[in-house]
């Protein structure tokens, strides 16, 4: 049997014609040694651009270099003592309103309002929790190993192709629920 | 009554689906059309034996090949054995009866062949050849005009002798052809009563629209349709110590299998796959003959095998359920029961 020789390179590559990837697709299912070399060269090639993925970015990069270069100063630490709030009270609105004032407004509000407004948080609680209880799953599940030697010839069945299934899977049921 | 009403109801929408995913029905050639209906017939009427090439190509570009022997006795079935493989597999024996065919190069059911006038148009694409024999070369076109399937039918016989499945650019993902055929005298099959004499079939248990708006209401994940216009064409149920559902999907060319069953993935079943991500969870996937995926989410293991260009098998896959565990996972698995049980029918 003649062997692909350079062929196998231009197989990988996806360089042969149609009519020509044919004839060494055909004669890598039959050739142990072709099919062996052409997965080594794909083994490889694979590899190379898997490296060729893994070089960083360009802007990082520019970054990385540039951390070794003098910029500008730190922005100075600001600690914060036990005690003090996060924002500094002079940052704060002061509020000017006269207590009574705002009291007032509060009770001009509708009491139709609160009512509606208390109707829709019941409402998205109630859907809430019922979705919530509705979700739960049973405590124990069985363990399942699907058997893809039985799927791919129901496939094939339904589908009107040929069956090629992996090599028999240990048999392994799932636990009776 | 009212339960007749609502079943007969389901069984409509059941046979009906997909329709209006699909939109507009596309302009095709009947010519076309009959040659591919006949073809059907043909795989099923003429002794034949001959040697099939099966390549189909992974995401990377890496073809799996196979040989197979094919031998078909009218009335009898179709006997297949893989002479050689370049997949991690062989030797295999596979034997079907006349009434399963309906896809692959055995042509295509009235079914399928609808799927196929939906979603494309089917038009005649001049002369050609295959292993020495004249043929009708006919195309499947996406809306763009490119093709996405050309099959060769033979001129002399009717049979199908050549299929492929392109991607948008135009390349193969699947490619199935007769090396060499002959036509043979229809025999008449002698077998010794007790030779063992194993014809598969699919599952049994057929599910009807009623059956699936059933598992949808107990809260299997059950689509009528997934993206790149799959319809659910078939829906099957093996009994057994764990009922699994095989949801059967297609647009006419690709074929996407969807298999279901409740529990958790046994991590053993993905020990030799290839971890990715799909619609930002993970799944395991192999790329032999056929394109594989397994995962488990929300309480079920989902396994899926397609004859389908990658990109499409991805959708499929993004779009079936994946992940959900905590309180928000619970939350819309909770919705969405709840939705099915408001709303049967989706």
């Amino acid at each position: 049997m003649t062997h692909l020789g350079e062929r196998l390179t231009a197989l990988v590559d996806g360089e042969l014609g149609h009519d020509e990837r044919d004839r060494a697709l055909m004669h890598l299912a039959a050739c142990d040694e072709c099919r062996a070399e052409a997965d080594a060269l794909r083994t490889l090639k694979r590899r190379l651009r898997a490296m060729g993925d893994a070089l960083p970015a360009e802007s990082l990069l520019t970054r990385l270099q540039a951390m070794g270069e003098p910029g500008d100063p730190l922005p100075p630490v600001v600690r914060r003592l036990p005690g003090h709030s996060r924002t500094p009270a002079a940052t704060r609105p002061r509020d000017t309103r006269p207590a009574r004032r705002a009291a007032a407004s509060r009770r001009r509000l509708p009491r139709g309002r609160y009512l509606l407004a208390g109707a829709a948080t019941l409402a998205v609680l109630g859907v809430g929790s019922a979705a919530f209880a509705a979700g739960s799953e049973p405590r124990s599940l069985p363990r399942v190993a699907p058997s893809i030697e039985q799927f791919a010839v129901e496939h094939a069945l339904t589908s009107g192709d040929v069956p090629l299934t992996d090599p028999k899977p240990a048999e392994k049921t799932s636990d009776s629920p | 009554m009212a339960g007749g009403i609502a079943a007969a109801l389901l069984m409509l929408w059941f046979v009906t689906t997909g329709d209006t995913a699909s939109g507009a029905r596309m302009a095709s050639d009947p010519e076309a059309l009959t040659l591919l209906r006949n073809a059907e017939g043909a795989a099923r009427t003429t002794a034949y034996e001959g040697m099939q090439f099966i390549t189909a190509w992974s995401r990377s570009g890496m073809a799996t090949t196979s040989l197979v022997k094919v031998e078909h006795v009218p009335g009898d079935g179709t006997r297949m054995r893989v002479q050689s493989t370049t997949a991690d597999q062989g030797g295999q024996m596979f034997e079907s009866d006349d009434s399963q065919h309906s896809g692959g190069l055995t042509g295509y059911t009235p079914k399928m062949l609808d799927l196929l006038a939906r979603n494309y148009a089917v038009v005649r694409a001049g002369q050609g050849q295959v292993s020495g024999r004249p043929t009708s070369v006919i195309e499947a076109r996406r809306a763009d005009g490119t093709a996405a399937g050309r099959f060769h039918i033979d001129r002399q016989t009717g049979l199908m002798l050549r299929r492929e499945l392109l991607d948008q650019q135009g390349r193969e993902v699947n490619l199935t052809f007769f090396t060499e055929i002959r036509p043979t005298a229809p025999k008449v099959q002698i077998v010794a009563a007790s030779a063992p004499h194993t014809v598969e079939m699919p599952w049994a248990h057929q599910l009807a629209g009623a059956d699936l708006g059933s598992l949808r209401y107990q809260g299997w994940p059950v689509r009528s349709a997934l993206p790149d216009r799959l319809s659910l064409y078939d829906a099957r149920q093996l009994d057994g110590g764990g009922p699994v559902v095989h949801l059967s999907y297609s647009d006419g060319l690709s074929v996407v299998s969807v298999f279901v069953q409740r529990g958790t993935l046994d991590a053993s079943s993905v020990a030799n796959w290839r971890k990715a991500t799909r619609g930002g969870r993970t799944v395991y996937l192999r790329d032999t003959v056929q394109q594989r995926a397994m995962w488990a989410s929300r309480g079920y293991v989902f396994t899926v095998l397609a004859d389908a260009p990658p990109p499409v098998v991805d959708n499929a896959v993004a779009a079936l359920p994946h992940g959900d565990t905590g309180f928000w996972g619970r939350l819309s698995r909770g919705m969405n029961r709840l939705t099915s049980w408001a709303n049967p029918f989706d």
